[in-house]
């Protein structure tokens, strides 16, 4: 949206892809809570390894429902698994439908589950959208956002100051070059 | 209408209000006041921009400056928790120990967590104690003059919230930052005379840096640091243009005390200015003896400035019964036998290639990871938080460009402008050997934190106080497609400063509140 490093990122759920923390094998279905989103995802973006092994069948499952989508074919790295529609909260599981193990990035951190069991792992999901909310869509809620939490020393109308002070100091630096660089 | 003739008309109180507020008539007096305007907007706005605590080492800083308010003793207290119960309480309302390297964390949004955040904040005001943190910190090391100053908004605004108090000192620092800028443009006007649009494009490339006003902006010591260091600069440069005097070198003395009683980076600064003193008592001996105090009393004078505040600190910490030097805490250590042993060429290729590009004679060091992209460039162009977001890599890329064009400037400048630069030689001398000087204790800290620890320790920040080199370097590249496109070239270089602090104000946006 407002960093074009991120254009679609949506929401996470909080753990960050600092490591591989488990190796998912064959026939395995790791679940990790979806996180929270701005908007409706599209896809969750996940880190993963093959070790070589090359590209093993990944589904995304979401327990109670019987959609699902299938990544077949993809590099190490960051990869990102369609999310089929209607399906937007909740947990998601990664199942490993080849013949030999997927490494998986995140945090030591208890949250995901394996065969109903808590892990002492969290696997890291990035929400991204293929159709995020346009710059205009979201700048009103994102000033609104500044000065909240701040106990006194902000509100609601903090980013509306940070909007007209940079009018401001941009209006007076184009200003003072425009009287002074002759 | 001249100032003479208005001078001469009768006085009234309106009439006095009215002179007090007229703009200077000096054309350098006009663009260091207008400098200091767009830099007081801009770390205003960076002061209310960046949430509560996210600024490097700031819970450190409001844990030491508000235990100086609460107590009037210095943080580092053995025994003591880092932060008071309140500043504890407070940063758990506001999450900040789950946003502080996580990059994907906002601040807590509206519609119910905000209300939590605001009723726990308030609910600490009342109740939780804010006396009993100042324990051993990062900052705790630290001389205390920063958190003094900061103490004063501090003590106004004791009655609000602990985030209204963090405000407070904030715009102090934002003030700080402007008057940063302000003299920067008045450093460049004095090696660039004549020439107010190099003024004005050197003071703003300072009071327009996303990264200086992000932490200028913050409750930090380094704020303080790049004013008394650009203060040390434009006095040393003043002096040497000017002449010394009894005045020059009691602002010499008093800016020299102040950085030492600021932060420890400042120390190499220390032997530079009294290296500059003394070549200007030589050089200037016959104009000194003429002075009414004569060489004797400028010496007395400029020496007595300069440990006036150091010895007021030593009186102080006499007087609260704490020691000089006080406990910090410090990134782990390695074990001992993953410390890596200290190298005299190793280091001299460390300091090399910290700010240089890698020769081909030299190896690669700490896994390659060393260079001046990495280190400066990249930083700031805007590595901002807690080094955990970065401006969009489109605008680091322009910046790295516009950086090696700003180079090719110089040199083109330095060729065409040789003359100018002779005459200014020992000026330029000083600047240089200021700049040296932070530079090698800078890379001599890095070398060794890295051998120690195995983790970098450099940050665009440690550069600060000579962010008038960096001011005076863009107003010369401007003069590098030669003297009547220079204007032109700072009308698109103070475009571009905008777009670049709008480019880090955006990435702010997204990172905390999209």
């Amino acid at each position: 949206m407002l960093r074009s490093d991120s254009p679609s990122v949506v929401g996470d759920n909080g753990v960050r892809p600092l490591g591989w923390v488990t190796t998912i094998k064959p026939h395995q279905r790791v679940c990790t809570p979806l996180g929270s989103a701005s908007s409706p995802p599209d896809a969750i973006r996940v880190t993963v390894g093959v070790a070589g092994a090359g590209a093993q069948p990944l589904a995304l499952t979401f327990p109670g429902s019987s959609e699902r989508s299938v990544l077949r074919d993809y590099p190490d790295g960051p990869v990102e698994l369609r999310i089929p529609d209607h399906v937007a909260a909740g947990t998601a599981c990664i199942g490993n439908r080849g013949h030999s193990g997927v490494y998986i990035a995140g945090e030591g951190l208890a949250g995901s589950t394996l065969h109903g069991e808590e892990q002492p792992f969290m696997v890291s999901y990035i929400l991204v959208s293929h159709h995020p909310p346009s710059w205009s869509s979201v700048l009103g809620r994102v000033l609104r956002h500044v000065g909240q939490a701040r106990a006194g020393a902000g509100g609601s109308a903090t980013g509306w100051i940070v909007l007209a002070l940079a009018v401001a100091m941009v209006a007076t630096a184009v200003g003072a070059a425009a009287r002074w660089a002759r | 209408m001249t100032t003479t003739a208005m001078e001469a008309q009768p006085v009234h109180p309106a009439g006095q209000r009215r002179r007090r507020l007229r703009l200077p008539q000096d054309p350098v007096r006009r663009v260091v006041l207008a400098v200091f305007v767009v830099a007081l907007a801009n770390g205003l706005l960076w002061s209310l921009l960046t949430p509560p605590f996210e600024v490097p080492d700031e819970t450190a800083h409001i844990a030491y400056a508000q235990h100086l308010a609460e107590t009037g003793r210095r943080a580092g207290e053995t025994g003591h928790p880092e932060y008071s119960d309140e500043q504890a309480a407070v940063m758990n309302a506001m999450a900040v120990q789950s946003i502080v390297g996580h990059p994907l964390q906002r601040t807590p949004p509206a519609g119910g967590p905000d209300r939590s955040a605001d009723a726990a904040i308030q609910q600490a005001t009342r109740t939780a104690s804010r006396s009993n943190g100042g324990g051993p910190s990062t900052a705790s090391s630290q001389p205390p003059l920063y958190y003094a100053l900061a103490a004063i908004p501090y003590r106004m605004f004791s009655w609000a919230s602990l985030p209204v108090r963090l405000e407070a000192m904030r715009v102090l620092s934002a003030v700080l930052f402007a008057l940063s800028a302000a003299l920067a443009a008045w450093l460049v006007a004095e090696l660039l005379p004549g020439r107010s649009w190099a003024a004005l494009v050197g003071g703003l490339a300072v009071g327009l840096s996303p990264y200086a006003a992000f932490v200028g902006s913050g409750v930090t010591p380094d704020v303080l640091l790049l004013l008394i260091g650009t203060a040390t600069l434009l006095i040393a440069v003043r002096a040497i243009r000017h002449g010394l005097t009894t005045r020059r070198a009691v602002a010499l003395g008093l800016a020299v005390g102040a950085g030492a009683m600021t932060k420890l980076t400042f120390l190499p600064f220390v032997p530079v200015a009294l290296l500059v003193f003394v070549v200007l008592l030589w050089r200037d001996r016959a104009a000194l003896r003429a002075e009414r105090r004569g060489m004797p009393g400028v010496i007395a004078a400029g020496v007595a400035a300069g440990v006036v505040l150091p010895a007021l600190f030593v009186l102080w910490v006499g007087l609260i019964g704490m020691p000089i030097m006080q406990a910090g805490t410090s990134t782990p250590s390695l074990s001992p036998d993953q410390i890596h042993v200290s190298n005299t060429r190793e280091f001299a290729s460390y300091t090399w290639q910290l700010y240089l590009p890698r020769l081909w004679f030299m190896t690669e060091l700490f896994g390659g990871r060393i260079t001046p992209d990495i280190a400066w460039v990249q930083g700031f162009a805007g590595r901002l938080g807690w080094l955990d977001y970065d401006v969009a890599p489109r605008v680091i890329d322009v910046f790295r460009r516009v950086i090696e064009i700003g180079i090719v400037l110089i040199v083109a400048a330095a060729i065409q402008w040789r003359h100018a630069l002779w005459r200014n030689r020992l000026a330029l001398a000083a600047l240089a050997a200021f700049s040296l000087a932070l530079m090698l204790v800078i890379s001599k800290a890095g070398y060794d934190f890295r051998r120690t620890t195995g983790t970098a320790f450099e940050q665009p920040r440690y550069l600060l106080p000579i962010a008038g080199v960096w001011a005076l370097g863009v107003a010369f590249a401007c003069l590098g497609l030669g003297r009547r496109l220079a204007p032109v070239l700072a009308i698109v270089v103070v475009g571009l400063l905008c777009l670049h602090d709008l480019a880090g104000i955006l990435a702010t946006l997204a990172r905390y509140y999209a």
